[in-house]
């Protein structure tokens, strides 16, 4: 009623000009309600000829408010009300599930201590200190509270989300058909991906595949089979509808193609013992003429070995001017300390040091050193940074100099090259009774491998930079070759040359034991290439010559002669059987040594409680094949999940 | 801006019908009547006495010596004669010509007055809780920023400084911490609402009023919840001489503490001891070769000097008001290479148009420049004492080789390249018009603009692998932030018989915006800062630009009626309605009422009439008060950007965009509701004034964001309001002054208590955590129901394993040895886990006090004023942050070892289970602090007039001069702007300790 009045008396008062300017204050009007009681006082008060004109004045005031300026956008930001609508957002909103690959969650950090560092093939790197939850990885003592655990499991479900939120929209957008079937390809490629990473890390999880409302958050876990069925399903989709590397405009390059989807599913099937499958998939791609081997193992990890025939699936990055393009990977990687390009994490172990045969030049392409130059061609090399224990680097992940600073780096993530998906038909093929394709698959990897060389003395040599040299005061030597590696037993060892060991006094750099490759029977030697090529002029099985200075710290260089046995360079593997199987693991480790390949493989094969208890490492079975379940998610989730075994 | 405002333009029609009412209302005069106004005491002539004929809006005021004349419209109109101070007469002029008045003082208790929201209100009629400052309190000790003057002068104020940077600003709680998100109370000054007091001139300040309670802040509805200080400045009154002030010091500050550390030999041997507790090569081959070594915070503190001068002129002319003033101080940094500039200008004028309209201003001006000091304070504590400073050579010596971080010295010169300038225009104009006898309409208009403009370059340089850059590099932004605000309000005040009214209503709206802009670049071509700017850099590579902006504008109606009846019952009420941009359509709305009743006992006639007792007044007050200090856009569901993909060989950058969080268009303020009891008394003839109050607060209706499990995908957490929290407490402020002849004195004290407990923290979310601390950021705080906000959480220490014997005993974490701490099986169940974390206490103090003492004789002064706290503990987080092997506190020296069994300090480890977060890491925070002592001495007017001054004081003045306190930081006054990571030491800038000799002067 007293609404009512108040509405009377402005009637009769009003003018046409406040007409036009009333109706836009209804919400406003709805919480008068209260107001009058407090009007009809204050207007009891007044003097009478006011008594008439304050309301209007009140009711100009409120009515006509400044309701309109509280209606704020966001600025410099859209709302879901106006995305989604066409062919161009659809495609801006698959981008964003391809963004989340180069995530800190989904390939840095959380991820390398969950597949390298865990495994034999590293150790945590960078200083003792530094970020030490990721020794507890190492050693296997981390538990359920463990934030790289909670950490990966997050981003991968993020990844989820996203290619969620995609597969339900797409549907509804108005696009090209065949467009619009490729990008829910795509996506549902990534959610493939996303759920295998889960399924193999741990175990039986929640299988989402929309993105849940309020009532649906506390998750019971899925049946890990009921996650391989989805994740053959979203890969099946993938492979149908995707077009082949070969047909997508180049502009396209880095996206999912039927040949990573049939890949994927190869692996898959590899996890899921299904050989069958597994080895038809990989025969499928290998048949498609897509993919080839590089001829250059070096190059594959350069910046020009990006995106090449060998590559599979390949997670892009760069650096550019505007810094918005670049993968933390490379970064945590990155040499740490003089030059500075990285923080130095996930170093390569002494125990895959050791795994490389000998003359395997993958070890080089595989394991950046100390005192050894930088693969940019800059000349620069790694200094010894004396707060980092045991230091080496991934090689595979270096950049070198690269426009801004931070989260810039520029390499790209390699998720599948060729010569995997060539060691998974291997295995599969000789699961499935095929030795002869087994071994001619491991093969062709391994004669990559020998550059087309046939013959090794064990002797990595390495080039003398200008840099060491002056460190080491080396000053009345020229920059020739030492020995980098002398593998124990190995035919330079048993001849007497040892390797180049260096230790700190102090922060100074002491050089104890140091030999420079002179000759080779008789063939001088002046730098690397000349070696490898003195190399390949002997005949196998040859005992020649090698002329080495020998320096030691404080004293004058000394030349002798060593006679070393000439062997061939990476073998065919001619083995059958167990030994077969075995050479075939063998090849897998150090053909994708530092590619985040060897934890899950070493579960998967059902030895990785053998390989890390010989090293020490407290490993349980039944226990630590998976990772436990993030504690945080299971007093989320109010318990619905549960814990995995033993943890 | 200019577009919206044209479309407000309902104030201005507001505005104009209430001139045209007023104009309307003005009758043409008749009958002259003149007059002198005395004092009737003293017999003084009054000067600037209001005379108004009542009923009219006719008046005029007494001139320099009293005498007033003016036209009555009629000659048997009623003469109201009213002053400040005195009591109001009425005098019907019954025909005559000539009308010589007295005025009697007022009682001076009863006309104090207090500015509260949008008015002024006598200190008697006021019903809330209000804590008064006058500015010449503040203006006596010099200081550089107007907030830390605040420490201590009222009760249930929390002042703590949040660096001891030049220009840095304080941490202020009114009544504890009602929120877990921005709990910084509300800045008013002379009715513009700022973020923000610091730039302000202190000499500039007339008063300080602190709105603690719903009644007295509930007008401000939405943003009252963390209180509201209201700040008046200087301003002048009509037909008045000139007076020019100028008020200057110079001073010299010097680090107040430094935290005892280990020297060269000392660290030597405890480095040698830890590497070998941990099975690593010992560093050093003789620790003895080692002496004194570096002391790093000797190295990067300096004695700094401060100065400031500020004159001020104010006067009146016979319909023109003015204060004008003018300040520069300028503040070097206790630590090198920085330092703050300040230039400030303020022009507060009233112009009386007519008898009854009146407009003015109140504009500040502020310039400022300044340079940043690099963090160095956590580096030299943790730096390397074996190292010097500079290698033989004249470099800096690398200091990594064991602590992990960088030469703090190396870093002052390499690290502090920026500059720094910030214009600021603040205040607002004016316009009174009275009309109808008991009416005043005023419009408003402030405007705040705030710019900013900061340039940063990096050299190249090379001291070791973690201190270089390989690149010269410029980062330049400009940050702006404008803001308007309009209120119109009508006010109605009349006195009838025993009842006296004041009414009043009106509306405001409040806009803001902020952008910034800005870019970095590259490959600068040279080091000069001739060439610190982008186009002087190679943009070929490495170029970055970025420019973001957020707005929000308030919409407000609001009322408050006062009532007292027979000058003894007081009654307030308000209401405030607000609707903010802040809060989505759902809620955008909120009511703000409030409720105060006051009674003043003594002076009801049922009491006897005792010479003793001057004041009994109690009073209570309820009201609901809003928090809207949470994101510009939070309830809009928005699509993230630059979610970007590479493609294409070479790599392109593809935009790419999702939503990928969570909106809540249901957001809405957070919610308090205060209740208040408090009693004023008054003694001994003014001599002695005790004042208590209890208070409640109850905030409702918390934003947090609510934990949601990860596998649900959405990135960021859901922000809801659920979380409530209730703080309570006493006050109680004594003051006690007495004149005895010549000699003066004063003793006052004021404390508070808070207790502080979590209440609700929604659905699904048992407790938060906060404050990151150590190596990897192990969480240190848990906010959870029944607790304070903010409590630390961790381990319980029982002392330190001697033995292994001690050790199988157990229970254990696993893997410890002798000398190790010993944590306490809270669970009970035989071994220590993550479960075992327990609460150990809060930051949040249990007692905030603060005591001066005043005394003036024959022309000397001397004052001293304390501030305190107990109750709170303090994280030494940075002692628990090792990074490699950095500095030890001296007291390590008394670390377990086979031959020192200490109880006290486990053996020497850089990591592992002595570092966890525990006890061992909290210390208590009480403290007492002689804030400021201050000796003056006022020159005898006969010589200060010969040398052409009306007053002159000299004096000296030392602030932080001690503090007592058991913790061995730099300062037991740790704050953070972050309620639930509060009380964590992790190595500040410190505050100093200074010294000043200033003259206050009068022309």
């Amino acid at each position: 009623m007293l609404h009512l009045t108040l509405h009377i008396q402005m009637n009769r008062q009003m003018n046409t000009n406040l007409h036009t300017t009333l109706p836009a204050a209804h919400t406003l009007r709805a919480h008068l309600l209260h107001l009058p009681r407090l009007l009809r006082m204050l207007r009891n008060t007044l003097p009478l000829q006011l008594r008439n004109t304050l309301p209007v004045l009140l009711a100009l005031v409120l009515f006509t408010g400044c309701e309109s300026h509280l209606d704020k956008t966001p600025l410099g930001q859209q709302t879901t009300e106006n995305f989604f609508t066409d062919e161009e957002e659809a495609i801006q909103a698959t981008n964003a599930s391809y963004n989340k690959l180069r995530d800190w969650n989904i390939h840095v950090f959380d991820f390398l201590g969950l597949t390298d560092m865990i495994s034999d093939d590293a150790t945590k790197g960078s200083t003792p200190t530094d970020a030490a939850f990721l020794t507890e990885l190492e050693n296997l003592t981390h538990d359920a509270g463990h934030q790289s655990v909670l950490g990966w499991w997050i981003g991968n479900y993020q990844g989820i989300y996203r290619t969620n939120v995609n597969l339900q929209n797409l549907p509804d957008t108005d696009m090209n058909p065949d467009l619009r079937n490729r990008l829910m390809a795509e996506n549902r490629f990534l959610r493939a991906y996303f759920y295998f990473n889960l399924v193999r890390g741990y175990g039986d999880v929640p299988l989402i595949t929309r993105p849940l409302t309020p009532e649906e958050y506390d998750q019971e876990r899925t049946p890990s089979a009921n996650v391989y069925a989805q994740i053959i399903e979203d890969l099946e989709f993938a492979a149908d509808h995707l077009p082949l590397k070969s047909q997508y405009p180049a502009a396209d390059l880095g996206r999912a193609t039927q040949g990573a989807a049939e890949s994927m599913l190869a692996r898959v099937y590899l996890y899921m013992e299904d050989y069958g499958q597994a080895e038809s998939y990989a025969r499928s791609v290998i048949t498609s003429g897509e993919y080839d081997l590089l001829d250059d193992y070096f190059m594959i990890f350069t910046e020009q070995g990006e995106n090449s025939p060998e590559s599979i699936f390949e997670v892009q990055a760069t650096a550019t001017e505007e810094g918005a393009g670049g993968s933390q990977y490379g970064q945590v990687q990155g040499v740490r300390g003089t030059p500075n390009l990285g923080w130095g994490f996930n170093h390569p172990s002494r125990d895959l040091d050791a795994a490389f045969e000998p003359g395997d030049l993958r070890h080089q392409a595989t394991i950046l050193f100390p005192w050894e130059e930088l693969p940019d061609g800059t000349g620069r090399t790694v200094i010894e940074n004396h707060t980092m224990e045991d230091e080496r680097y991934n090689k595979k992940a270096f950049a070198g100099d690269f426009p801004g600073t931070i989260d810039n780096y520029p390499v790209n993530i390699r998720r599948f090259r060729y010569s995997d998906l060539l060691l998974i038909a291997a295995e599969a093929a000789y699961r499935n009774g095929n030795e002869g394709d087994a071994r001619q698959f491991l093969n062709d990897v391994r004669e990559r491998a020998r550059v087309g060389r046939t013959l090794t003395i064990g002797i990595l040599p390495e080039n003398a930079s200008p840099h060491m040299v002056n460190v080491l005061n080396l000053g009345d030597l020229d920059t020739r070759v030492f020995a980098r590696m002398v593998h124990e037993g190995g035919p330079a060892d048993l001849a007497g040359i040892e390797s180049f060991d260096h230790s700190l006094d102090r922060g100074r750099v002491r050089a104890n034991l140091l030999d420079m490759i002179v000759s080779v029977n008789g063939i001088a030697i002046t730098d690397r290439e000349s070696f490898l090529d003195a190399v390949d002029a002997q005949s196998d099985d040859a005992t020649v010559p090698v002329v080495v200075h020998r320096i030691r710290h404080g004293q004058s260089p000394e030349e002798f002669t060593v006679n070393v046995t000439v062997q061939e360079l990476l073998p065919d593997v001619t083995a059958s059987g167990q030994a077969l199987l075995d050479a075939i693991w063998h090849e897998r480790r150090v053909e994708l040594a530092m590619e985040q390949k060897r934890w899950f493989d070493l579960v998967r094969q059902g030895r990785a409680a053998q390989v890390m208890q010989d090293l020490g490492v407290n490993f349980v079975t039944g226990k630590h094949e998976l990772f436990p379940i993030p504690q945080n998610e299971i007093d989320l989730s109010n318990r619905a999940l549960t814990q995995n075994p033993n943890w | 801006m200019k577009n919206r405002l044209r479309r407000c333009h309902f104030l201005f029609c507001f505005g104009l019908a209430a001139l045209l009412l007023a104009a309307g209302s003005t009758v043409f005069a008749q009958h002259e009547v003149r007059g002198t106004v005395t004092d009737a005491e003293t017999d003084e002539p009054l000067i600037g006495v209001n005379i108004m004929v009542l009923g009219t809006t006719i008046g005029t005021t007494t001139d320099a010596n009293g005498v007033y004349m003016l036209t009555a419209p009629e000659p048997d109109a009623t003469l109201q004669f009213s002053y400040l101070g005195f009591d109001t007469r009425e005098i019907p002029i019954e025909g005559r010509e000539q009308i010589d008045v007295t005025m009697t003082p007022t009682e001076i208790v009863g006309e104090e007055l207090v500015i509260v929201g949008y008015g002024v209100q006598r200190r008697r009629d006021v019903t809330g809780s209000i804590g008064r400052v006058e500015g010449d309190r503040l203006a006596r000790i010099p200081t550089q920023s107007v907030d830390q003057t605040l420490q201590g002068v009222s009760a249930g104020i929390q002042v703590t400084p949040s660096s001891g940077a030049p220009g840095a600003s304080s941490v202020i709680r009114i009544r504890g911490v009602g929120t877990l998100n921005d709990a910084s109370p509300l800045f008013v000054v002379d009715g513009m609402i700022l973020d923000d007091i610091n730039f302000l001139n202190p000499n500039d300040i007339e008063s300080v009023d602190i709105l603690k309670d719903a009644s007295a802040a509930a007008i401000y509805g939405a943003r009252g919840a963390n209180g509201v200080i209201l700040i008046t400045t200087n301003r002048s009154t009509i037909d008045r001489p000139t007076e020019i002030k100028v008020n200057t010091y110079y001073g010299w500050q010097e680090v107040a503490r430094t935290v005892p550390l280990t020297n060269a030999r000392e660290f030597a041997t405890l480095a040698n001891e830890a590497a070998m507790n941990e099975g690593r090569t010992p560093p050093f081959e003789d620790p003895t070769q080692f002496g004194e070594g570096t002391d790093w915070q000797d190295e990067i503190f300096r004695v700094a000097p401060i100065r400031s001068i500020s004159i001020s002129a104010a006067g009146g002319t016979s319909r023109t008001a003015y204060n004008l003033s003018a300040s520069v101080t300028g503040q070097d940094g206790i630590i090198h290479n920085n330092y703050l500039d300040r230039y400030s200008f303020r022009v507060n004028n009233d112009y009386y148009l007519t008898d009854n309209i009146q407009v003015g201003h109140n504009l500040a001006f502020i310039y400022e420049d300044f340079r940043n000091a690099p963090g160095v304070v956590g580096t030299a504590y943790r730096a390397d004492p074996t190292v010097p400073v500079f290698t033989e050579d004249g470099n800096y010596s690398p200091t990594d080789a064991r602590a992990s971080v960088g030469n703090p010295v190396a870093d002052l010169e390499f690290n502090s390249n920026n500059e720094n300038f910030r214009q600021r225009l603040a205040g607002n104009a004016y316009l009174h018009i009275d009309f109808l006898d008991h009416f005043r309409y005023r419009s408003n208009f402030g405007i705040d603009v705030n710019r900013t403009h900061n340039r940063n370059f990096s050299p190249i340089f090379f001291v070791s692998a973690i201190q270089q850059s390989e690149q010269r590099s410029i980062n330049v932004s400009n940050n702006y932030a404008n803001k308007i605000l309009w209120e119109n309000t009508v006010q109605f005040q009349r006195t009838i018989d025993e009842h006296r009214i004041d009414l009043l209503s009106g509306v405001t709206f409040e806009q803001f915006r902020s952008e910034n802009l800005g870019g970095g670049r590259i490959n600068v071509i040279g080091d000069d800062p001739s060439l610190w700017y982008l186009n002087a850099a190679d943009d070929s590579e490495g170029m970055t630009n970025f420019n973001s902006a957020g707005e929000w504008a308030i919409f407000s109606v609001l009322g408050r009626a006062n009532y007292t009846w027979r000058d003894r019952y007081m009654l307030t009420t308000s209401l405030r309605y607000d609707g903010s941009s802040r809060f989505g359509e759902l809620n955008r709305y909120g009511w703000f009422p409030s409720f105060g009743l006051g009674w003043v006992v003594t002076d009801e006639p049922f009491l006897p009439d005792l010479p003793w007792l001057d004041l009994i007044k109690p009073r209570i007050s309820w009201g609901i008060l809003g928090n809207d200090r949470i994101g510009n856009y939070e309830y809009a569901a928005t699509v993230a950007g630059n979610l970007n993909a590479v493609f294409g060989p070479g790599g392109n950058i593809y935009f790419g965009a999702l939503p990928i969080s969570l909106s809540n268009p249901e957001i809405r303020w957070e919610e308090t509701t205060q209740t208040n009891i408090g009693i004023e008394t008054v003694f001994l003839n003014q001599r002695l004034s005790i004042d208590a109050d209890y208070y409640r607060r109850d905030t409702d209706g918390i934003l947090v964001a609510i934990p949601i499990p990860g596998y649900i995908g959405v990135e960021g957490q859901p922000i809801v309001n659920a979380a409530e929290v209730r703080n309570s407490g006493f006050e109680l402020t004594i003051n006690w002054q007495e004149s005895r002849g010549r000699f003066f004195y004063s003793i006052g004290g004021n404390m508070t208590t808070v207790s502080n407990e979590v209440l609700d923290l929604g659905r699904g979310n048992e407790e938060i955590f906060g404050g990151g601390v150590g190596i990897g950021g192990m969480l240190a705080t848990r906010t959870i129901i029944g607790q304070p906000i903010g409590s630390f959480f961790g381990y319980k220490t029982d002392g330190i394993f001697q033995n292994q014997d001690e050790i199988d005993a157990g229970p254990l974490r696993g893997g410890e040895q002798p000398g190790d701490l010993r944590y306490v099986d809270i669970t009970g169940d035989g071994q220590i886990t993550t479960d075992d974390r327990t609460d150990l206490g809060s930051p949040i103090p249990d007692l905030i006090f603060s005591f001066n003492v005043e005394f003036a004789y024959l022309g000397f002064d001397l004052s001293a004023s304390f501030t305190g706290q107990a109750g709170n503990k303090i994280y030494n987080a940075k002692k628990q942050a090792r990074f490699g092997t950095p500095n030890f506190e001296r007291a390590a020296l008394d670390r377990w070892t086979e031959d020192n069994p200490s109880t006290t300090y486990p053996r020497i480890t850089d990591g592992g289970h002595n570092y966890l977060v525990s006890d061992f890491f909290i210390e208590d925070g009480d403290f007492l602090k002689l804030q400021n002592l201050t000796l003056g001495y006022t020159i005898g007017s006969q010589i200060s007039e010969r040398i052409g001054f009306s007053t002159l004081r000299v004096y000296a003045s030392a602030s932080n001069l001690f503090t007592w306190t058991g913790y061995e930081g730099y300062t037991p006054e740790i704050a953070s702007p972050s309620v639930i990571a509060n009380g964590i030491d992790d190595a500040f800038y410190p505050f100093a300790r200074t010294i000043n000799l200033g003259i206050n002067a009068t022309f």
